[in-house]
């Protein structure tokens, strides 16, 4: 499995910690509350002279459930909070976007985007 | 030999410290490498005109580094040149960047690299090696 693929995995599994379901893709159904880990662009980048060492940039969704704005919003600050406490250490926040109402499948979801990314060396 | 354009990733650099014993290579934690050479160089003004004479040239290695401090696997780099710059600081080191296709050596004194930066930023430090007598050999 390539460095890359492995990080995008610890990712992951980090997230899964918070205890919620975590989807590598966008689905066409997604239960709320969930978390959407995606690729974000650019996805990699080279940042030495050397081709070896890459910025890896993910985009992290984090949805719960649109019923009562009030709520939704306490709802969705508490699953920032506990984002924000799995992370793992080399991890970094580069920002986290002002939450919106999106529709997903047949429902609304109050949803915000955290930008994240790590740096690693290609194997 | 035909024109071929080149990137900053094809520039190699290495710097034999001897607080390490052995060339250290920056291209692992290096974002930028640039070397600049000047002339210094006298006007005169005579009554033929103007004259001009170089007497002295100066040279610099300006290094963009991502800070490594914790790094034991690769040895930190930024550890290394604070050691060089505290421990030799007067003494000249051998470095050798290749761009282009062609390897430019000379020697540089040690300089520590400054420590720290922005709260949201990926910590860089710049440093700037003056090259002894700002002498470069091209091969």
């Amino acid at each position: 499995m390539s460095a890359f693929s492995e990080s995008r995995k610890a990712l992951a599994e980090s997230l899964e910690g918070i205890g919620y379901l975590v989807y590598p893709y966008p689905a066409e159904t997604m239960q709320v509350p969930s978390i959407v880990l995606v690729p974000n662009s650019p996805y990699l980048e080279p940042i030495t002279i050397s081709r070896n060492v890459f910025q890896q940039n993910f985009k992290v969704t984090l949805m719960v459930a649109m019923n009562d704005n009030q709520a939704a919003l306490l709802n969705l600050e508490d699953l920032i909070e506990k984002f924000m406490d799995v992370l793992p250490s080399n991890i970094k926040i580069d920002s986290i976007s002002q939450p919106s109402v999106t529709q997903v499948g047949p429902s609304n979801v109050l949803a915000v985007d955290a930008s994240v990314y790590t740096q690693l060396v290609k194997e | 030999m035909a024109l071929t354009y080149t990137t900053g990733h094809d520039l190699v650099l290495t710097i034999k410290l001897p607080s390490t014993g052995t060339a250290v290579t920056f291209v692992d934690v290096c974002a930028s490498a640039t070397l600049t050479m000047e002339n210094e160089q006298t006007v005169v003004e005579t009554l033929s005109g103007r004259s001009y004479k170089t007497t002295a040239k100066n040279a610099t290695l300006d290094v963009e580094l991502y800070q490594d401090w914790a790094s034991t696997s690769p040895a930190s780099v930024c550890q290394a040149l604070w050691t060089a710059a505290t421990s030799y600081p007067d003494t000249a080191h051998l470095a050798v960047l290749t761009a282009g296709g062609k390897t430019f050596t000379f020697n540089i004194f040690p300089a520590a690299p400054p420590v720290g930066g922005g709260a949201n930023d990926v910590l860089t430090t710049s440093v700037s090696f003056v090259v002894e007598d700002g002498t470069i050999t091209v091969a």
